[in-house]
């Protein structure tokens, strides 16, 4: 797909491509349907790993899209996701820390409708530099948005700049989580299920800990593949090592 | 305003469940009635008005018509890319209400100052944008555009005049207020106080004015304005805006294919770096009816 447009954000995608797998799987797909306002939400806030959602929404049939349209003129597969434009698509994303506080209104909406279904809201480690990110930690607190799940893909992107321990702070300000191996389906799935049966009134987190790059061995947290397009040989090899 | 703004939003709430308030910790003493009566429609998301925008959107896009309030330069100029991407890029409907434009907090300086909130709203271009002078203006305006599933902007002032005419009762209409063959003289929000007194000024000098009253920034009634322009051919824009990106602009845009229509744009030039009362910032920036006519005299010579 990226190759293809010459476009994207690959090692961001393959940080989360278990987590959105389960998400989806596991919370989104059980009678699906993007007009009940009482289905779980998912809400990409780290827009620019596009790629992996195109895909997940592409391997469970929500997105009948030719992902080789990918970042074309007309196409509705942009860089970034589109609301308007792919109906399971639940916010435009791509400016970082915007898809969360949305996500706080879909929570607020939810509670005030008194609809059931949960908000899971992806951000990626350095999205967490952002000032409304804290903004809504804060405010979801506030408002007791309980039907919220907030995880961090902490592919430590951001470890040349800022480090943190997000897990204490988050509980610090009242939030309920843990912290994982963003890696692994089955505890992905064991870990959300347990959240959401045990803890009902607050909101929830998870730090998932991740690769970024994963899978492909000269990518794994090389910054230089941030936003580079493979030239055919490494393609090739990429194709091979995934494989 | 403010407090017609706190009543026309209970009569909405009364009948319309799906109107939600979202301020900054601004107003909350004087919605306590609101509060009150519609505990699940009125929300102080606190001071993070980048977040309070983002809210809205998440809520307009599940069915809700969000008013979002604050001061004017931090519900606007603070949060303006979360105005962009959550409401313009999703086409979302929303609207945003904001007290404290121009120099209503006239002694906090600069940083309180707003003239450049309606420049904003012009880089999105189907976005509504209303200053009100008149309290019954507002409410009228405010009834009609909370659940216009569009992005509308109104500004309050705390200033409002009573305005002495019937205003046309299609709010993107403008009015004209006084009939002249002279200039024509174009006003949006409280200046219109100055403008009033500006036509009786004039018409002791012999010059009559085509006085026309806008409410609606955009869309803007580009009829009235090229028929009044068309006729004086000498057009004055009268507004507390910056006026190389606001209300002057617009109408210079209107009239830019006639080549032989004079205009001369009134308001604010460029950064004001002072305190004082409204009326010394209006003053040092020659708002003033008697500056308003000198130019008028100007223009009538040049």
């Amino acid at each position: 797909m990226i190759n293809n447009a010459g476009e994207g954000h690959i090692p961001s995608s393959l940080s989360i491509v278990e987590i959105l797998y389960v998400i989806y799987k596991k919370f989104i797909l059980n009678k699906y349907n993007i007009n009940d306002p009482n289905r779980n939400v998912f809400i990409l806030s780290k827009g620019h790993a596009s790629a992996a959602l195109y895909a997940i929404l592409f391997h469970f049939n929500l997105l009948k899209e030719d992902l080789l349209t990918y970042c074309k003129s007309n196409s509705k597969l942009g860089g970034h996701p589109d609301y308007n434009k792919i109906s399971c698509v639940e916010a435009s994303t791509g400016s970082l820390a915007h898809g969360f506080p949305i996500a706080l209104g879909i929570a607020l909406a939810k509670i005030i409708n008194g609809n059931s279904g949960n908000v899971f809201v992806l951000v990626g480690d350095g999205e967490v530099n952002e000032g409304p990110i804290w903004e809504s930690i804060m405010v979801a607190i506030n408002l007791s948005l309980n039907n919220i799940v907030l995880i961090i893909d902490n592919n430590r992107s951001q470890s040349y700049a800022t480090q943190f321990d997000y897990k204490n702070i988050l509980q610090s300000f009242g939030w309920v989580g843990t912290e994982i191996d963003g890696h692994n389906p089955d505890l992905i799935f064991q870990t959300i299920h347990d959240l959401l049966t045990k803890s009902n009134n607050t909101p929830k987190f998870i730090i998932a800990n991740t690769v970024k790059g994963k899978g492909v061995s000269f990518m794994e947290n090389n910054p230089a593949w941030h936003h580079r397009v493979p030239t055919k040989e490494e393609y090739k090899l990429i194709m091979e090592e995934l494989s | 305003m403010r407090n017609q703004f706190i009543e026309s939003s209970i009569k909405i709430a009364t009948k319309d469940p799906k109107l939600l308030i979202l301020a900054g910790d601004i107003g909350v003493f004087g919605f306590r009635h609101f509060r009150e009566n519609f505990p699940y429609q009125y929300y102080n998301i606190g001071i993070c008005e980048q977040t309070i925008i983002g809210i809205a959107a998440g809520l307009s896009s599940s069915g809700f018509h969000p008013t979002m309030h604050s001061i004017t330069p931090f519900i606007v100029e603070r949060c303006f890319e979360q105005i962009k991407d959550d409401f313009y890029y999703q086409q979302l409907g929303g609207t945003i209400i904001s007290v404290g434009g121009t120099f209503d907090y006239s002694m906090l300086g600069c940083t309180h100052h707003s003239y450049s909130d309606i420049g904003l709203f012009r880089t999105l271009p189907k976005a509504e944008i209303f200053t009100p002078c008149d309290v019954n203006e507002f409410a009228k305006i405010y009834e009609t555009v909370y659940n216009n599933e569009r992005l509308t902007y109104i500004r309050l002032t705390e200033h409002s005049i009573e305005i002495p005419y019937k205003l046309k009762s299609n709010i993107y209409k403008g009015t004209k207020l006084s009939s002249g063959g002279d200039i024509s003289l174009f006003v949006v929000g409280p200046q219109l106080k100055n403008a009033l007194s500006v036509v009786e000024l004039s018409k002791k000098k012999n010059i009559n004015i085509d006085l026309c009253y806008f409410s609606s920034l955009n869309p803007i009634d580009s009829k009235l304005i090229r028929e009044s322009a068309r006729k004086t051919k000498r057009v004055i824009t009268l507004e507390e805006n910056l006026v190389d990106t606001s209300f002057g602009s617009i109408v210079s845009s209107v009239l830019d294919e006639f080549y032989d229509i004079t205009i001369h744009r009134l308001g604010i030039k460029d950064f004001v770096r002072d305190y004082g009362s409204y009326t010394d910032l209006l003053e040092l920036n020659e708002l003033t009816d008697k500056k308003i006519v000198k130019e008028i005299e100007a223009l009538l010579l040049g």
